[in-house]
């Protein structure tokens, strides 16, 4: 006897947007519900349930498209629910590429129509779902969206169901919805022993173990719920999560013989074409130290055939020595943050992504008893891995989290029209978003400490003209090429940076500059502690940005900012040259699906991309900027990078004009 | 357009085929749907899907004449064909769920769940996600081993007449034939479509068989 006990994360759809309700109200915003769908089917869930809380909405033939669209990303069981009274509305969504429909109200109004959708579908096909609240009379059904105490009690409306022949009863308990209380076993309990199909608990999971108590107390045959999944515990930030086939095991392992999958998907390993590298390496247009080409701008080799980037390495490495003193320059940052944070309730901002280094950050905080806010900008395009390790790690420090998830329709906007603009920086609206977001968080708290994990010695430093962002380039660009208003960008306008950095005396450090800190180690430490992943490359934990560094920079302006990183891996001593120069060198492809997904996403027909990635090449001294203004108040800005206010690269990149290429 | 489609998707008015073809097409490969017998006799590969009632089926199949041309591209030609959930049951002689004959391609009968099992009861349909373990190796479908994880939905279970075609074995309550194989002919309970990587990738090697 063998069938796993299924998890359900539920969605609820608004419109074309999902969002989260706690006890049936307070819709809020969670994210673009192509992206979380396909996050889910990345991270394998049992069955996926997608309820549209404003009703009916999928007669209209626009969100039947969007239906379309969710089952074209999905290779899971899906299910929907919300309105659906008629045998022909169900076959349409059917059609669509769902397995279920859920039937609610149409069950308590209009029996004899569930009757012919279980005749024409199936009983397979049909869950009976049932809105209960606890009355002191006992358990009550509701229906309209939990509103309206119906004519049936609970006996009667399991009954009932079974008269229809639904294949499956959904039990959700109002008062716990979104509440995170745990799920009602009592009323779960009740529906069970009344009903000869399986019963999905539903309402009120928060806890991972919250899942296993209704299956194995209750009798449940699997357990929904919503919350658990989109939200990070603790301040109720949005965060897409599912426990990984391991942890499901270990979770009911006591009920079952805890038999998994064992399929770890082994990388693949490969060869690198070493003679290849030699040959790169050999070429005087490469660094004689990391593998700069003279084609990189500000590359600038000396007579002895060094880059500039180098020198620029060692004079900061000079600037941040590791070893015993830094050591100390860390705790005595760390002793500033908590006298910062005495009397509030965290000590800093840290901006988190579910990449290496903002994890490490975390960990290395906490491990020194810094009480981090993490904050988070959620672009809409987060991987499956990106959302994982922000849950894994985050949740075992007991570190709270504050999500900022955008509009995704007005942010596909903003990179659309970034694309129409011609220019290389169409991520500028993600790094700009993100500092937004942690300037923001930093006011609202007011916390004066952001901290970066970015580290010279991994990282690297861009080069000049690769990259170049600041909001007047977002309004500017947006303001010719967009559809839709801006209205949730958290955009970093002149007026509010100038006044966070120095009339609000916000501070932005990166101490990982003080650590030796070795980017593989940090990989494997995270692993083992946080069962944390590795996403397969610098920047690719969320799908736009690995569009851009995989396929749009390469092929359209022949940029591989792997080189900025494999450069600062050689010169930190953290991986041979020669390995560096194999990795770059080697032919990279782009993801099919990736570029599918910008297609698709950010509405462009194969002949319209073909045009964006073909089109002539833009600047972003051809749209307006506040460069201009920077430059004007360079002696402020001089004055505040003193102030340690805004960090060098800011002064440097921001304030001096740019010498003519 | 029959000639570039690697898989035939036959349809005749039961399940849902376009998350069939969503899933080949995400293995990188062509799915057509067609209704009518003379692509469907001149198919590459086909693939019967179906959910619902037997006969019901087996009557659509008569009534369109998409039935014969199943079988005389499968035993003519031998043309890859793998029946899918229902489209399964339909390989064999036939059903407790109804009177009509199936397609006889594999010797068998399709027999109910027990609804109980020493005096436990055992929740019918089988919903939900089961491992399957290997009776024999697959020619079609490779990668169907020990310990792959799929996603059933089903009331009936098949039993064919000899061991030897059973590719796989599921546990629900009793030991059921989860996947069926004979020469060219492949029998799949679950929903591949819908079942992660381990369904995606029995549709990708599917695709390739015979290739």
């Amino acid at each position: 006897m063998h069938v796993y006990p299924r998890i359900i994360p539920v969605l609820l759809l608004e419109g074309e947007r999902l969002v989260k309700t706690r006890e049936f109200a307070d819709a809020r915003y969670v994210g673009d519900p192509v992206n979380v769908i396909s996050i889910f089917n990345d991270l394998e869930v049992d069955e996926l349930m997608i309820l549209d809380v404003s009703g009916a909405r999928s007669r209209t033939p626009s969100s039947m498209e969007l239906l379309r669209r969710i089952a074209s990303e999905a290779f899971i069981p899906l299910a929907y629910g919300g309105g659906v009274d008629s045998v022909e509305h169900a076959e349409r969504i059917i059609a669509a590429g769902f397995e279920k429909i859920v039937v609610n109200t149409a069950l308590l109004q209009d029996p004899a129509a569930v009757r012919e959708m279980v005749d024409a579908l199936g009983s397979q096909a049909i869950v009976g779902s049932v809105d209960v609240r606890a009355t002191a009379s006992g358990y009550a059904p509701y229906s309209e969206g939990g509103t309206a105490r119906g004519d049936l009690d609970l006996a009667e409306w399991v009954q009932r169901a079974h008269d229809v022949g639904v294949g499956e009863i959904m039990v959700t308990a109002i008062d716990r919805e979104g509440t995170r209380t745990g799920i009602d076993l009592d009323l779960v309990r009740d529906v069970v022993e009344a009903s000869s199909v399986p019963v999905i608990a539903h309402g009120g999971a928060g806890t991972r173990e919250d899942l296993v108590a209704p299956i194995e107390h209750s009798g449940a045959s699997a357990v929904a719920a919503g919350s658990a999944f989109v939200m990070q515990a603790g301040r109720d930030s949005v965060l897409i999560n599912y426990p990984t086939r391991p942890q499901i095991d270990t979770l009911f392992a006591h009920l079952f013989d805890g038999r998994g999958d064992m399929a770890a998907s082994a990388a693949l390993a490969h060869d690198l074409d070493l003679v290849a590298a030699d040959a790169f390496l050999s070429s005087p247009d490469v660094c004689a130290r990391c593998i700069i080409t003279s084609d990189v701008p500000g590359a600038a080799f000396d007579e002895a055939g060094v880059c500039y980037y180098c020198h620029l390495h060692d004079s900061l490495d000079r600037q941040y020595p590791v070893g015993p003193g830094s050591e100390q320059a860390l705790d005595r940052f760390v002793a500033e943050l908590k006298a910062a944070g005495k009397g509030k309730q965290y000590d800093c901002i840290m901006g988190v992504s579910g990449g290496t280094d903002s994890s490490y950050l975390a960990h290395l905080l906490a491990s020194k008893g810094v009480r981090p806010l993490a904050v988070h900008f959620d672009n809409t395009w987060n991987s499956p891995t990106a959302t994982s390790n922000i849950f894994a790690v985050l949740d075992k420090l007991g570190v709270e989290l504050e999500t900022y998830v955008v509009d995704n329709a007005e942010y596909d906007d903003i990179y659309r029209s970034f694309m129409l603009a011609g220019v290389k920086d169409i991520e500028a609206p993600t790094d700009i978003g993100f500092m937004g977001v942690l300037y923001r968080a930093a006011e609202k708290h007011g916390i004066r400490h952001i901290v970066e994990g970015h580290s010279f010695r991994t990282e690297g430093i861009s080069p000049m003209g690769w990259l170049y962002m600041d909001g007047g380039y977002i309004n500017g660009v947006h303001r010719e090429f967009g559809r839709l208003p801006m209205k949730t960008f958290p955009n970093l306008d002149f007026g509010r940076f100038v006044k966070w950095s120095a009339f609000s005396r916000i501070q932005r450090t990166r101490p990982l500059y003080w650590i030796d800190y070795n980017k593989e180690d940090a990989k494997r430490f995270l692993a083992d502690e946080f069962g944390w992943r590795w996403y397969g490359g610098h920047h690719l934990e969320n799908r736009f940005t690995a569009f851009y560094h995989t396929y749009f920079l390469p092929t359209r302006f022949g940029i591989n900012f792997r080189q900025i990183e494999l450069s600062a891996l050689v010169r930190s001593g953290q991986m041979d040259r020669r390995i560096a120069a194999g990795q770059f060198i080697e032919p990279r492809v782009g993801d099919p699906e990736l570029i599918a997904m910008v297609k698709k996403r950010l509405g462009f027909s194969d002949a319209e991309f073909e045009h964006v990635m073909t089109m002539p090449k833009k600047d972003y001294t051809d749209y307006p900027t506040y460069k201009r203004r920077f430059e004007l108040l360079r002696p402020f800005f001089w004055l505040m990078w003193k102030l340690n206010r805004v960090p060098k690269s800011f002064y440097v990149k921001f304030c001096i004009p740019r010498r003519a290429a | 357009m029959s000639a570039a489609a690697d898989i035939t998707i036959v349809d005749y008015g039961v399940g849902n085929l376009g998350s069939l073809r969503n899933a080949i097409a995400k293995v990188g490969h062509a799915a057509e749907i067609s209704g009518d017998p003379a692509t469907i006799a001149a198919a590459r590969r086909l693939i019967l899907p179906g959910v619902g009632a037997f006969d019901r089926a087996v009557e659509q199949l008569a009534a369109r004449r998409l039935g014969g041309a199943v079988v005389e591209a499968a035993r003519e030609r031998g043309v890859p064909l793998a029946g899918v959930c229902l489209g399964m049951q339909l390989l064999m002689d036939g059903s407790d769920e109804g009177v009509l004959p199936g397609l006889g391609l594999i010797p068998g009968r399709v027999r109910r769940f027990p609804d109980a099992i020493d005096g436990r009861r055992l929740l019918v349909p089988h919903m939900g996600w089961s491992t399957v373990s290997a009776a024999k190796p697959s020619r079609l479908a490779p990668s169907l081993t020990d310990g792959g994880r799929f996603y059933f939905v089903h009331s009936y279970a098949v039993e064919p007449d000899r061991a030897e075609d059973v590719l796989t074995w599921t546990e629900y309550g009793i030991r059921f034939a989860s996947t069926i194989e004979r020469d060219n002919v492949l029998g799949i309970q679950f929903h591949p479509e819908k079942s992660h990587r381990f369904g995606l990738a029995i549709l990708r090697e599917f695709a390739e068989a015979g290739s």
